[in-house]
């Protein structure tokens, strides 16, 4: 059938209830479809509502995309018909072209396997949705076989980067930071990334009071000596967070 | 695994949804809930129908698990090594400051299963505890064998003690990796060893895994739960099971007590998991629905109800669609003297409940005990006016009166743990696989 042809037939009408026997829907979820945006409204309003040939086959070839590929949604079935000409969408209702041909032109692909999504956290390539810079390379290391080597030195270059895959940062390069911004910033200039120490499971703890919001609670288990050198740390903290970082 | 049968093709699905009530005010802004049940197939018994499994157990092998904790944890995997059947493959995966592979996808015939229990048992505790890499290196030997054998069920058991402290540590980003690898066909559960563990990290990667999270205190549990958890994953019915809604414009909704979810366009997607066979999972949605005019000529807002899932070996998804349920616009007067759905609205109250605990031990837990109590307070507020006329309601307001009056009290370590787990066990309706029964959470907060 010609384009020219399909144009030329008369215009048929249906009701809500004629495509709903046509199409083996119900009413109430043809309406929902209308109110989703897979289909047009009907073409006349009122109790004598009038669908036309089109809104039949956009049933027909949602059905079929509904069907074929159980993994789409009615957000994507929307999306895939609004890229597909009338036309396209008559010849999906009517066979002429199958679910296979449009799902093929359509611009997302499958998602990886397992192997290349790992493979491409391996290699530190750029994550999906948002995953950018949280993953740096190395960052996943390339396990070693146990029967290899045990007595083998651990991977140098674990726990040694800073959090998140981010260089190494220097206070004195980010003004204009927010006071914690730039506490972090410079005591990760001071002491590094390196890994913080385990917790253990005792219960008491010490207390000193940073600011009226934040406090550093440290465990009972250190010397008194020690004690005060973590409130010497508070002071420090203190001072950063109140007065900034000194550029 | 021996012994251990799995169908074909599995039944349907129970799937029924219902809204708690079904008017929404004109002046808009009309919390409703919506509660979904799902009910995975039997497993029929036919001999010869079972998907092998493709296992990688990754073992905390840091300082902290010197001693008494690695030896039952290399008895554990010993165990399971020894249940596993000869088409079954095993990874066991070693991570501390580095990572080791003990054994890489080795086929269980009688000589692989030696060779992996020996390399299992030689494993030494070591540095410190690089958690994503060696969570993310078992997955990569399971991803392997995907490659080239399709039908399999793919999942990762991941044994640690502590807190992550090199490599990825954020939940948020575990969270992501677990949700990717979910989505391609990896499951990972969790179990978390001792008391002194965090639960955040786990928890990220088993809600988002599609897995489960157990907690092993003793070291003679560790091997209870390890094989609870095999059992589990013997008897999973319908893998990457996904609830969704289809929501009209304007209408908001989101899973409650803290449930992993994403949202699609209109579509919100509440991640459920693995379900066992004949295992049942109740999720509500908070539904928020916009302003609109009343009338007969007035058409009601549709939500529709469906929920996509896996069979196990399988790597196409099956879908569903339930039902479509319909909000009617009111008066608010309408709206105040409707009735309510007793049996959906007593399912939102015990999830509900949970969700409270859940978050205010959370906060608790991070130090934040003004934040704990303000939470406490305003939810139990919204709470108690919503049980009112509830059969049963006191049952359920009156623990939450006690834990609000606790919430800015520092919890010990252990009742903290537990109370989180209780509430996500519940939540998720998973049993507690422990021999050792601990106190209610009810009973931890008694005065």
């Amino acid at each position: 059938m010609s384009y020219i042809c399909f144009l030329a037939m008369d215009p048929v009408s249906y009701s809500l209830q004629d495509l709903a026997d046509r199409t083996s829907i119900e009413p109430r979820t043809i309406r929902s479809y209308v109110e989703r945006g897979l289909m047009p409204g009907p073409d006349s309003r009122g109790r004598n509502a009038g669908y036309s040939d089109e809104h039949l086959d956009r049933l027909r070839a949602l059905t079929l995309l509904r069907d074929a590929s159980r993994n789409l949604s009615l957000e994507q079935i929307r999306q895939i018909l609004q890229r597909l000409k009338p036309r396209q969408i008559h010849d999906l209702a009517e066979g002429v072209l199958s679910v296979a041909d449009v799902l093929e032109t359509q611009p997302e692909r499958r998602a990886s396997s397992a192997l290349s999504y790992l493979s491409e956290l391996r290699d530190g390539k750029p994550m999906p949705r948002g995953m950018q810079g949280k993953w740096s390379p190395g960052s996943l290391p390339q396990a070693r076989k146990a029967t290899v080597d045990l007595s083998e030195p651990p991977a140098a270059e674990e726990g040694l980067r800073s959090p998140a895959g981010l260089p190494p940062r220097s206070a004195a390069h980010v003004p204009d930071l927010p006071p914690l911004e730039q506490l972090l910033a410079s005591l990760m200039e001071l002491g590094g990334p390196a890994a913080p120490p385990r917790s253990t499971q005792t219960e008491a703890w010490h207390r000193i009071a940073i600011t009226p919001d934040i406090e550093l609670s440290v465990r009972d288990s250190f010397t008194p000596e020690q004690i005060v050198q973590f409130q010497r740390v508070a002071d420090v903290l203190r001072i950063l967070l109140t007065r900034g970082v000194r550029k | 695994m021996k012994d251990r049968n799995v169908p074909a093709m599995p039944a349907m699905p129970t799937i029924s949804a219902s809204l708690d009530r079904k008017l929404i005010a004109t002046a808009g802004k009309s919390v409703r809930f919506v509660v979904v049940e799902i009910t995975a197939p039997k497993l029929s018994q036919q001999p010869g129908a079972r998907v092998p499994l493709n296992l990688a157990m990754v073992i905390d092998a840091s300082g902290s698990m010197s001693g008494l904790p690695i030896e039952a944890v290399k008895a554990a995997a010993a165990g399971v090594i020894r249940r596993l059947a000869a088409d079954d493959r095993v990874s066991v995966v070693s991570f501390a400051d580095d990572v080791q592979v003990h054994c890489d996808a080795v086929l269980q015939d009688a000589e692989g299963r030696e060779l992996a229990v020996s390399r299992t048992v030689s494993m030494a505790t070591r540095g410190s505890t690089n958690l994503a890499a060696g969570w993310l290196s078992g997955c990569e030997c399971v991803a392997r064998v995907m490659e080239s054998e399709p039908r399999l069920r793919n999942r990762v058991v991941l044994l640690s003690d502590g807190h992550a402290n090199a490599g990825v540590t954020d939940p948020a980003v575990l969270e992501r990796h677990a949700s990717e690898l979910r989505a391609r066909g990896i499951m990972s559960s969790t179990i978390g060893i001792g008391e002194g563990y965090a639960p955040a990290q786990l928890q990220a990667i088993a809600e988002q895994g599609g897995g489960r999270m157990h907690d092993a205190e003793a070291p003679e549990e560790i091997i209870e739960i390890l094989l609870a958890e095999l059992d589990e994953v013997a008897m999973t019915a319908m893998e990457n099971v996904e609830l969704r809604l289809e929501l009209p414009p304007g209408v908001t909704a989101e899973p409650v007590g803290g449930l992993p979810f994403t949202r699609d366009g209109a579509a919100v997607r509440a991640v459920v998991g693995a379900l066992v066979s004949e295992g049942k999972r109740t999720v509500v949605f908070k539904v928020t629905a916009p302003a609109g005019p009343e009338g007969p000529a007035v058409e009601p807002l549709r939500i529709g109800v469906g929920a996509t899932w896996r069979w196990p070996g399988e790597t196409a998804s099956q879908r569903a669609e339930v039902e479509t349920l319909e909000l009617t616009f009111a008066s608010t007067q309408r709206c105040k003297n409707q009735d309510r759905d007793v049996r959906t609205s007593l399912a939102v109250v015990r999830i509900w409940q949970m969700a409270i605990v859940r978050r205010v031990m959370s906060l608790n837990t991070d130090g934040a005990y003004e934040e704990a109590e303000r939470y406490a307070g305003a939810e139990n507020k919204w709470f108690t006016r919503y049980c009112q006329g509830l059969p049963g309601a006191e049952s359920f307001v009156e623990p939450l009166q006690r834990l609000e009056s606790r919430a800015g009290v520092r919890c010990s370590i252990g009742t903290s743990k537990e109370m989180m787990l209780a509430s996500y066990k519940s939540i998720r309706g998973e049993e507690d696989k422990r021999s050792r029964k601990r106190p209610s959470w009810v009973d931890q907060i008694q005065p």
